[in-house]
């Protein structure tokens, strides 16, 4: 098990806003996290990233409790949703940056930067500054310091949100790649259920930060006559 | 730390804005030293004054520079959006909060470089330079670690960069407003009092003493009883507290 | 009514000659003089004296202030006394009939040229102004203001050169 959240409850200010969460995940599993605008996923997302302390219940990364959050995020890779990036440094220098953050030393870390690089498919503007990349490429960025760690979970917050189809596209093949080739569990939020029925060997759906669902997408949509559309829009509604 | 320091001295230096700073510093104390230089009508005593001058500007605008990179160092990576990545990672926040501050101190350090040449030049003859320059270093230095501190930990409770930057820059002109006073006011138990517990007066009078007055460098160190508290202690809570309240959202102050 | 007449007049004899008598009795202006006439010394050195402050007059005077100054006899040369001594006024104590009183004076030299540095004391009476010591003071090449451009225009041409340099080292 390589993610494990028990009645995870988070609440600040009065407001619930996660509730009651658990669920599990294996190495290797590509997680649909989905949910309409404000029903939890992000601060889901930034609890088990450690972000936010939560407000009762528990979790565990790759083994590691919740209790040990310095240990758990070199274990974890994240894409925060609207992430900004540092305009002035080249998007090499932004990788080898975070690869010294995880404590990799000076050659290990230029390495590392230059493969991930090559692997998201910026390896010809690794040398330009970050003010002069597309919002495409700032996302294959942002994904490339996702995984500057080698992460065992790896957290997709809305990758391919303001992309293109063209753009939407690239991001879900290097998704799907994460899965494979790193056998990284990969916990993807996003509201495009098409990329979910594409690539997600399980979906998890909150609802006004209440679990409504957890299945694999034939599981989840067999109530609602085989759409995950049909699925979504019923589960959600009705909450 | 030494990670973040060294990315946040590349950011400052080399992407340009570090170096551009020190560019119109250099601009301030070049139409201080020019004027200065070719007043025929300034007298001995003024030739020492001058050199005062030059040297409370560069205390002065080093530690102000300093104090706005620091006033910018969390509260800017919040706005900018960049704060979350940087917090994901295993590095402890203290470690990420003094190695800003150690940036932001870099520019304190490069305006006391800059301003070395023009307080020799104004003071190598009346004997005034190399005390000036040792004595606006030490006591200057202590004036800017207190001052970038405070920026760091307005920078960390700050819900915003606007508000962040006002502060702080509130606060500093606060310190420097009873340099202002009258010299009547200035005087008697309570003045001194003011000038002396302030951070900023006790450093500039110190200076003021040792360059103009020539008094030893020895006899008025209790001036730098209130610059070394505030470096002390407000660096303590930049590295040893603040971190603990460095959220995505901040909040504490405004 | 004669010897009222005569009485007046003795009466206001008598008040001319109590004021005349009082007159005699008004206390004297304290003298002042110095303990150097002339000095010659350089600019930025210091000037040590005594002014000494008496009382020839047969009451005692009190409330006496010394206060010194300083001119300069060219009128071109600007002189500020509180340069010279931040110390220029001192109260005295009441000086007995024939008793005098010296006053330490130290000051610092801080303009070129010929000078005048005079002490004048004031009290009840008319003040007094002793003589001035003629300062002689020699001056000293403290900044060469044509040095002073390179420098100026140097180090914020160096620091540009430096901010530009660095901007088009990124690469585009």
């Amino acid at each position: 098990m390589t993610l494990e959240a028990h009645a995870l409850t988070k609440a600040y200010r009065g407001l619930v806003a996660v509730e009651d969460l658990s669920f599990t995940a294996t190495a290797g599993e590509v997680i649909g996290l989905l949910g309409p605008n404000g029903a939890g996923k992000t601060t889901a997302i930034r609890v088990l990233t450690t972000i936010l302390a939560p407000t009762s219940g528990s979790f565990a990364v790759a083994g590691i409790p919740h209790t040990r959050p310095a240990e758990i995020r070199r274990r974890v890779g994240v894409l925060p949703e609207s992430a900004g990036y540092p305009e002035q440094q080249t998007g090499i220098e932004f990788l080898r940056y975070h690869a010294r953050l995880y404590g990799q030393a000076v050659a290990s870390a230029r390495s590392t930067a230059a493969a991930l690089m090559r692997d998201v498919g910026l390896a010809a503007r690794q040398g330009s500054p970050i003010s002069t990349y597309s919002r495409g490429m700032r996302q294959r960025l942002g994904i490339a310091r996702a995984l500057v760690n080698e992460p065992a979970v790896v957290f997709l917050d809305e990758p391919t949100l303001g992309l293109d189809p063209a753009g939407q596209e690239q991001i879900m093949r290097v998704i799907q790649g994460l899965a494979r080739e790193r056998a990284a569990t990969v916990v993807l939020s996003t509201h495009l259920l098409a990329e979910v029925e594409e690539v997600c060997s399980r979906v998890v759906i909150l609802n006004r930060g209440r679990l409504v669902a957890d299945g694999t997408v034939a599981e989840v949509t067999q109530t609602a006559g085989g759409r995950l559309s049909d699925a979504f829009l019923s589960m959600t509604e009705a909450g | 730390m030494a990670v973040v320091a060294r990315q946040e001295l590349r950011d400052l230096w080399l992407a340009g804005r570090g170096f551009l700073l020190a560019f119109a510093f250099s601009v301030l104390l070049s139409a201080i030293t020019y004027l200065a230089a070719t007043n025929e009508a300034l007298n001995f005593l003024e030739r020492r004054e001058s050199v005062n001058l030059a040297l409370q500007v560069a205390v002065a605008v080093g530690a102000l520079l300093a104090l706005l990179v620091a006033a910018d160092a969390i509260s800017g990576e919040r706005e900018r959006g960049t704060l979350e990545s940087l917090l994901l990672t295993p590095m402890a926040r203290a470690s990420l909060i003094s190695g800003k501050l150690l940036a932001a101190l870099s520019l304190w350090v490069g305006a006391m470089a800059i301003a070395v040449p023009y307080v020799w030049f104004l003071g190598h003859q009346v004997g005034a330079a190399g005390e000036a320059i040792l004595i606006g270093l030490v006591a200057g230095t202590l004036l800017a670690i207190a001052l970038t501190a405070f920026g760091m930990v307005v920078s960390t409770l700050a819900r915003s960069n606007r508000i962040s930057l006002s502060v702080s820059l509130f606060v500093l002109l606060a310190l420097f407003a009873p340099t202002q006073l009258p010299t009547g006011a200035q005087q008697g138990w309570a003045g001194e009092l003011l000038l002396r517990v302030n951070p900023v007066t006790a450093t500039l009078r110190y200076i003021g003493k040792v360059v103009v007055d020539q008094h030893a460098w020895t006899r008025d160190l209790s001036w730098l009883l209130s610059p070394l508290l505030g470096a002390v202690v407000l660096t303590a809570l930049a590295v040893a507290v603040a971190p603990r309240f460095i959220t995505l959202r901040g909040g504490a102050l405004g | 009514m004669k010897t009222g007449r005569v009485h007046a007049l003795a009466g206001l004899l008598l008040v001319v000659s109590a004021m005349a008598a009082s007159g005699a009795a008004r206390a004297a202006s304290p003298e002042v003089s110095m303990s150097r006439t002339h000095v010659a010394t350089s600019i930025g050195e210091e000037l040590r004296f005594t002014s000494l402050i008496a009382n020839p007059g047969s009451t005692p005077l009190s409330g006496l202030v010394a206060h010194l100054d300083v001119v300069s006899w060219d009128r071109d040369v600007y002189v500020d006394p509180e340069d010279w001594s931040s110390e220029r006024t001192r109260y005295l104590p009441p000086l007995a009939p024939g008793r005098s009183i010296e006053v330490p004076w130290t000051v610092k030299a801080v303009n070129s040229g010929h000078l005048a540095v005079y002490v004048t004391v004031l009290g009840a009476g008319p003040p007094d102004t002793g003589p001035a010591l003629d300062a002689r003071v020699a001056s000293r090449t403290t900044i060469d203001a044509g040095g002073a451009l390179p420098l100026a225009v140097g180090i914020p041409v160096l620091l540009g050169i430096a901010a530009i340099g660095v901007r088009r080292r990124r690469p585009r």
